[in-house]
């Protein structure tokens, strides 16, 4: 994962931010919103979840912004904050349905994508997402995590609250899976 | 499937980027046509998986509006009421604008046909 300082030209916004000047949240807002967001879809995948879990994620982020050390970048702090509230949110809307995230393979993510399957030469893209998101949202969370956005197993374990054994666990399940499931059709046709 | 390439299809999963094979395993690979495949595919996932890092999705125009409601509001995450009464205001304001902004365009029309 990559750390330093933030950047230059951010750094004025995010000294006046942390001050509590709100329009100034507000450029921040404006420019890590949709990164914000996409990590959300990707780790829930649900495109209003995802919603929910970027505005929470923007307002803790608020709050918090007067312990903002600065020795991390501005949105690798806020990656984080968002996978809390994704992880928090997540385990919320399990318990007051059962479990539409977990029991949904065809999501309207995945629905809006209607992957076909095609030869190896086919868009993997879009068959990848599919496969992503038929993937538990544990096994998701570690493959999105580690191999999407970097994070190391330790900070995966850290977040997620499980160990770095598990998480290298999940992360084998994970990768396997998603072979499985993208190359499957072209075994078959083979 | 034999056993060896049972035991690379395992073991091309848990690879790291720059990662190889143990020896034994990459001798095999090397007389395997279908382990060669497997690596090709597990090389291919993992590029694809890093290039959906640079994939950004479009947040929804309301998550802008949420989150200052949300601060002008001093709503606290934990409580699930204030959180949506954030986005009700929110969702308030933007039909305030377009009403507002219907009202304008017909005080317009009424003003350029008078």
């Amino acid at each position: 994962m990559t750390t330093g300082e933030v950047r230059p030209d951010e750094k004025d916004v995010l000294a006046r931010a942390r001050a509590g000047d709100q329009d100034a949240f507000t450029e921040l807002v404006r420019a890590h919103q949709h990164e914000v967001y996409t990590l959300a879809l990707r780790l829930v995948a649900d495109r209003e979840l995802a919603g929910d879990v970027t505005q929470e994620a923007l307002i803790r982020a608020w709050r918090a912004l007067p312990k903002f050390r600065g020795d991390a970048k501005f949105s690798t702090w806020l990656h984080r904050i968002t996978v809390n509230v994704a992880w928090s949110l997540r385990a919320k809307a399990r318990r007051q349905a059962a479990d539409p995230i977990d029991s949904a393979p065809h999501d309207p993510v995945a629905a809006d994508l209607s992957p076909e399957l095609g030869g190896e030469g086919a868009d993997l893209r879009p068959r990848l997402l599919a496969a992503l998101n038929e993937l538990t949202p544990e096994l998701r969370a570690v493959v999105v995590l580690k191999d999407v956005y970097g994070w190391s197993h330790r900070e995966i374990a850290e977040h997620l609250s499980i160990t770095v054994t598990a998480a290298k666990v999940r992360l084998h399940r994970a990768r396997k899976r998603l072979q499985d499931q993208l190359w499957q059709e072209v075994e078959e046709a083979s | 499937m034999s056993v060896a390439c049972n035991a690379v299809r395992l073991a091309i999963v848990g690879l790291e980027v720059g990662e190889t094979l143990p020896a034994p395993l990459d001798a095999h690979l090397s007389t395997c046509l279908r382990c060669q495949v497997e690596v090709v595919r597990h090389t291919k996932l993992e590029r694809e998986l890093a290039a959906l890092g640079d994939v950004v999705e479009t947040a929804p125009p309301s998550v802008i509006d949420s989150v200052a409601a949300g601060i002008v509001l001093g709503v606290d995450p934990e409580d699930e009421a204030s959180m949506n009464l954030a986005r009700v205001v929110a969702a308030t304001g933007a039909l305030v604008a377009a009403a507002g902004t219907v009202a304008v365009v017909r005080w317009m029309r009424t003003r350029s046909v008078a």
